[in-house]
């Protein structure tokens, strides 16, 4: 799979070792160089859990932009808006943001089964089953989560998926 | 509307849900204990269950079922019995639950940033997100835009 753009780099970091420089470090950590324990410990967890909403959310708003589904015009819109919220609080920790999803190649399974279902119905389908893999996605990552207000972010994305789901549930039955 | 007033400032701090810019002055104040926090959403579920059973048909038997489960499912989290119950506005049935599904959001929006526990913050999510269910199947049978907002936190019009 291809590396996703970041739309920034993390911050660099002088000689003393801020929160910032951390998680920056941390975020390194995760790519495979060494960090010392007690900075990967401090929102660290937070951060990388922030990123895979992101890009989940990016998934989302390049999936309903390809997929034109009758009746889902608000969703790409709408996730849109949740990858921009999420992405501040991520900024906050000095974390590089994932970039917009760029093509089928970087999109994880579930928002891929979308695009890959045949015929209205198949793709209403797939769509459900993809907003409930969304809402188990922001419910998986909230003990992860320290700050209050990026738990009611988390929250309300969540519960935003679970109007779309219903949005398509409605719509599935005529 | 849940206005106890000795949780003023952390309602002001809830006030601030969903925006990820929203500033929160209280939150360096140590929060309520986990039962006063969701004892709210314990009122609103309660209420909830109520209107939907005045309300009744079938989508009005199954949301009072669906209430009455939150109650439960808060009762068994630890949420305290007594806070404030939100005021249904008259008018028809399903625009006083439209609002009460407002109110309930309100409450477990700001449940879901302060409670301790872990089941519980995930307890208060997962009844936001039924709550923003409900809105969109009301605001359907209500004849309005199912959608209003990308962050359902109970403060978008009812």
């Amino acid at each position: 799979m291809p590396e996703r753009r970041t739309r920034s780099e993390p911050p660099v970091g002088g000689a003393r070792l801020t929160r910032r420089a951390a998680l920056a470090a941390a975020a390194a950590g995760a790519a495979g160089l060494p960090v010392a324990a007690p900075a990967r410990a401090r929102g660290a967890s937070e951060g990388e859990a922030l990123t895979e909403l992101i890009r989940a959310e990016e998934d989302a708003v390049f999936v309903y932009s390809e997929a034109r589904l009758q009746g889902t015009a608000a969703l790409a819109p709408q996730d849109t808006q949740h990858a921009k919220a999420l992405a501040s609080h991520l900024e906050a920790l000095g974390m590089p943001v994932p970039g917009p999803t760029r093509g089928r190649d970087d999109l994880a399974p579930g928002a891929l089964a979308v695009l890959e279902a045949t015929g209205d119905r198949e793709r209403r389908k797939a769509a459900m089953d993809y907003e409930r893999s969304l809402i188990a996605g922001c419910l998986q990552r909230l003990p992860r989560l320290e700050e209050p207000n990026t738990v009611r972010t988390v929250a309300t994305v969540m519960a935003s998926h679970a109007q779309h789901l219903v949005l398509h549930e409605l719509i599935s039955r005529g | 509307m849940v206005t106890r007033t000795t949780r003023r400032g952390l309602l002001a701090a809830g006030a601030g849900a969903g925006l990820a810019l929203a500033g929160c002055g209280s939150q360096e104040e140590e929060p309520p204990p986990d039962a006063e926090l969701l004892a709210p959403s314990l009122a609103a579920a309660l209420a909830l269950a109520d209107a939907y059973e005045n309300a009744g048909g079938r989508l009005g038997e199954a949301l009072a079922a669906r209430e009455r489960e939150h109650a439960e499912r808060l009762r068994e989290a630890g949420a305290g019995e007594g806070a404030p119950v939100p005021e249904a506005p008259d008018g028809p049935p399903l625009q006083a639950a439209l609002a009460l599904e407002q109110a309930a959001m309100r409450a477990h929006v700001h449940a879901a940033g302060l409670v301790r526990a872990p089941a519980a913050r995930a307890l208060s999510a997962e009844l936001l997100a039924d709550a923003a269910r409900h809105t969109v199947q009301l605001r359907e049978r209500l004849g309005r835009e199912a959608l209003t907002t990308a962050f359902p936190d109970g403060r978008d019009d009812a």
